[in-house]
């Protein structure tokens, strides 16, 4: 029954996700509802799947779930799905979020030429998260990673006839791609180096070392945060389920759930600490200075991403748990909300009959001037976190541009004639 | 599958050369893919689940795609021909593995693309430059196989790196993607089985050197295609990345990693390349500078280009993930070479994203240009079937994983 449920909960997205592409692949014509309806019902099917699985748990089932097969597994390991009392809850979250941005998404895209591509994307989207939620090992989470990862890119670059969101979604799927390599690292050495789990503190600690390098760039934790406005780009019902409250949730997730890997090694967990509180720390700062709810908010999701990182390295696991699905939760709704908060206001002001008294937050006047007007700077320039990772870029980019100058030469090389064989160019001098 | 059926269909589809030759572009078209999709079908059914069998129905596959997606104006019958011959060619070579076979049917490959490319003079001097000795170390390898293996596996070795693209044996590829029509490229570059025909089973202390070349060759590769300007020539450094991960797989892992690794660049490659074709015929030469496609307008094209460079860098659900996955398992012990896979992977991620955006990124209602026609649908769902299936599937070499019990570690 377990097997069944689990199997249940991935393969109903898998399912819709394969339906809509062959839809858009063979340009048929879908209705708006009936494309709802398929990604809601899917969701739906998920989310009554895991929630049985919640419920069985509570009353003491195991929720050992099925090796759904060996299929091209990094070191031949088996692909096990596992519900328990941390991926059942982050499961069902997860469902639900993507239901409700499905509901959402019917009116607020309503008429929109590319309906049927946002669903299929999210759809996409859904199953990789769910995909990470419940899997039982790393090999067959980095399968969720990937596909969650590059269907929220590709949700950042919907609007695909502007410039802006589209370099946005390139700069994201640069970032994701460095920061992946810390967990396909992970992957490869967690199943032939160190097979049977961590021999070693040493194990442990490359361990810890690789999956904190891929929580930082997908949960734009430091140095990697310069993204995270930037993919507000989306449409805003794909920035509240990956922005606000599912994609950057799954870096502390990962964390979470791959702590036995690196519990030993208190190096990692002190690392872990510091990366969420200076993201914190820098997060809060920035925050304070943005000027359009949607950064606004995505600052505030990251000041709280990066608590719940702090609270997975004290190995405070429940309530980073708690408080990671909360988050997304409260977050999710909130962005969702956006589009309408200068209606919100005005509805506010109608009722009280005055305008709205300014929202008061003194606490920066604890800093003596200087570090005020520090702050400040630092707050406007986000840091300079972007610039510096452009000039990383333009480097890299540069000593690239080099090598491929040094191939044009080696090209010309071979195709120059040596010159006592030289041909007369026909027409030269007339 | 026995050599005779696969010999037939060489020669049926080489007899067809002649009369698509001889046809109007249009007819021309349609009569090769007919005839492509006949052998892709055959060579499918008489498939014993051999692994030797497989590769053909993998050229037979690419070639489909590369006449169906072809541009009339960069493919005019005669171009469509030499496409058939070449695939003719290394089936019918790659069914009759006599030593002697390869060095004369690399030879004739090569003759075939060097005809076609006319005026190109520099092209064609790279292509003899690079391909001249390849051919002569082939020769020299069946010569002395039986008496001197070791000897025969090096010169094998190095003349299969330097049909691959691998470094510093690579300059003609970026050249010819950029002279030659597209259909050609893909079927000469990733779509003939006859490299796999050459691969020596052993390369005894040549393997590192080997595997060290091409891991270089990945990773140098990845870089340079992240910093073109034009999609075809960053197309085609990916190529040059891919073969550097071939490389890897044939000094470090053997045959078996690299058929796989080939089946997997076959199919991708010629869904990238021939998406590119298709939109540049539409709206001339793409850089990634400034965005000239239209999602919009041809959403096929750009998507069958996202699959296919996603499967080239092992996108899960994809056979490229299967071909990488392979890879990293036959070099898990050794850093120094799956590092090399992983950051090749990423690199060139990086690099088809930025070639789908310009190939997508534009008005959404450009006007003048025609939507995706029911061929190139055809082709591009061919590619995409493959490379899905292909990812899906168990593997065909591999009949048990060999797991031992309790190996997995949980994830929690």
């Amino acid at each position: 029954m377990t097997a069944l449920l689990l199997t249940t909960a991935v393969a109903a997205p898998l399912i819709s996700l394969v339906a809509l592409a062959a839809a858009a692949w063979l340009h048929r014509r879908v209705g708006e509802s009936l494309v709802t309806a398929v990604v809601v019902g899917t969701f739906g099917v998920s989310c009554a799947a895991v929630a049985v699985l919640g419920a069985r748990l509570a009353t003491g089932t195991p929720g050992g779930g099925p090796d759904i097969g060996r299929w091209w597994p990094v070191g031949s390991d088996p692909l096990p799905l596992v519900a328990d009392g941390a991926s059942a809850p982050f499961a069902l979250t997860v469902g639900t979020l993507v239901l409700l941005v499905a509901l959402f998404s019917r009116r607020y895209l309503h008429r929109d030429p590319g309906y049927l591509r946002f669903h299929l994307l999210l759809t996409g989207f859904g199953l990789g998260a769910l995909v990470v939620a419940l899997a039982g090992s790393l090999a067959l989470a980095v399968v969720g990673w990937e596909i969650a990862g590059t269907t929220s890119v590709l949700l950042i670059g919907y609007f695909s006839e502007r410039r802006g969101p589209v370099e946005s979604a390139l700069h994201v799927f640069t970032v994701y791609r460095v920061a992946d390599l810390g967990l396909l690292t992970a992957v490869v050495y967690w199943h032939h180096v160190t097979p049977d789990g961590p021999r070693s503190v040493t194990d442990a600690t490359v361990l810890g070392a690789a999956l904190l390098w891929a929580a930082m760039g997908k949960g734009a934790l430091l140095p990697w945060c310069g993204w995270l406005p930037r993919a507000m780009e989306g449409p805003t019902p794909s920035s509240a389920i990956c922005y606000g409250a599912v994609s950057v949730s799954l870096a502390p997730y990962l964390l979470l759930r791959s702590s036995p890997a690196w519990a030993e090694s208190a190096a990692v967990g002190w690392a872990i600490v510091a990366v969420g509180a200076a993201t914190a720390v820098h997060a809060t700062v920035v925050g304070r200075a943005q000027t359009d709810v949607k950064s606004a908010l995505a600052y505030a999701s990251l000041t709280q991403i990066a608590l719940v990182t702090c609270e997975v390295g004290l190995g405070w696991h429940r309530l980073a748990l708690a408080h990671l699905i909360g988050h997304a939760i409260l977050r999710g709704a909130q962005l969702l909300r956006a589009p309408s908060r200068l209606h919100d206001h005005q509805v506010h002001e109608r009722a009280l009959g005055r305008p709205a008294p300014p929202a008061r937050n003194r606490a920066h006047r604890l800093l003596p001037a200087r570090t005020q007007l520090w702050a400040y700077r630092y707050a406007l320039h986000r840091g300079d976190l972007d610039a510096r990772w452009e000039r990383l870029l333009d480097h890299a980019g540069a000593g690239l541009r080099s090598l491929d100058r040094l191939d044009e030469r080696w090209r010309r090389l071979l195709v120059s004639r040596p010159a006592g064989l030289a041909r007369p160019v026909r027409g030269a001098g007339r | 599958m026995s050599p005779l059926p696969e010999l037939a269909l060489a020669a049926i589809v080489a007899a067809g050369s002649a009369a698509v030759t001889r046809a109007d572009p249009r007819g021309a078209r349609r009569t090769a893919a007919g005839l492509l999709t006949a052998a892709v079908v055959v060579s499918a059914v008489l498939w014993t689940g051999d692994a030797g069998g497989w590769p053909t129905v993998v050229a037979f596959a690419v070639a489909l795609v590369a006449v169906s997606v072809a541009p009339v104006a960069e493919h005019p019958s005669r171009v469509l021909g030499a496409i058939l011959q070449v695939v003719a060619i290394s089936v019918a070579a790659a069914a009759a593995p006599h030593p002697a076979t390869a060095p004369i049917a690399w030879a004739a490959l090569t003759a075939v693309v060097w005809l076609r490319l006319g005026g190109e003079t520099p092209v064609r001097r790279l292509l003899i430059i690079h391909h001249g000795p390849a051919v002569a170390l082939l020769a020299a390898a069946a010569l002395i196989g039986t008496r001197h293996p070791t000897a025969a596996g090096a010169l094998g070795a190095a003349a299969v790196l330097l049909r691959w693209g691998v470094a510093p044996g690579h300059a003609w590829l970026p050249s010819l993607a950029e002279a030659a029509p597209a259909g050609l490229v893909v079927v000469y570059t990733v779509g003939t089985p006859l490299t796999l025909l050459a691969l020596p089973e052993h390369l005894g202390a040549g393997g590192p050197l080997v595997a060290g070349v091409g891991a270089v060759t990945a990773m140098a590769a990845a870089g340079v295609a992240a910093v073109q300007r034009r999609v075809r020539r960053a197309v085609a450094w990916i190529l040059v990345s891919q073969a550097g991960t071939l490389a890897i797989g044939l000094g470090a892992a053997g045959p078996a990693t690299v058929r796989v690794g080939w089946c997997a660049l076959a199919m991708a490659g010629a869904g990238l390349v021939m998406a590119v074709a298709a939109v540049e015929a539409r709206r001339g030469p793409l850089t990634l500078d400034e965005p000239a496609g239209a999602f919009g307008r041809f959403p096929r094209l750009a998507a069958g280009f996202l699959v296919a460079g996603l499967s080239v860098t092992a996108f899960p659900l994809l056979l490229g993930f299967s071909a990488e996955s392979e890879l990293l398992e036959a070099t898990a012990g050794t850093p120094l070479l799956w590092l090399p896979v992983l950051i090749a992977a990423a690199g060139n991620a990086v690099t088809v994203l930025r070639c789908y955006f310009a190939l997508s990124t534009g008005g959404r209602a450009p006007g003048g240009q025609r939507d995706i026609t029911r061929l190139e649908a055809y082709g591009l769902t061919v590619a995409l079937v493959g490379l899905l299936v292909g990812g899906l599937a168990p593997p065909a070499h591999r009949a048990d994983p060999g797991l031992p019990p309790g190996a997995g570690v949980p994830y929690r």
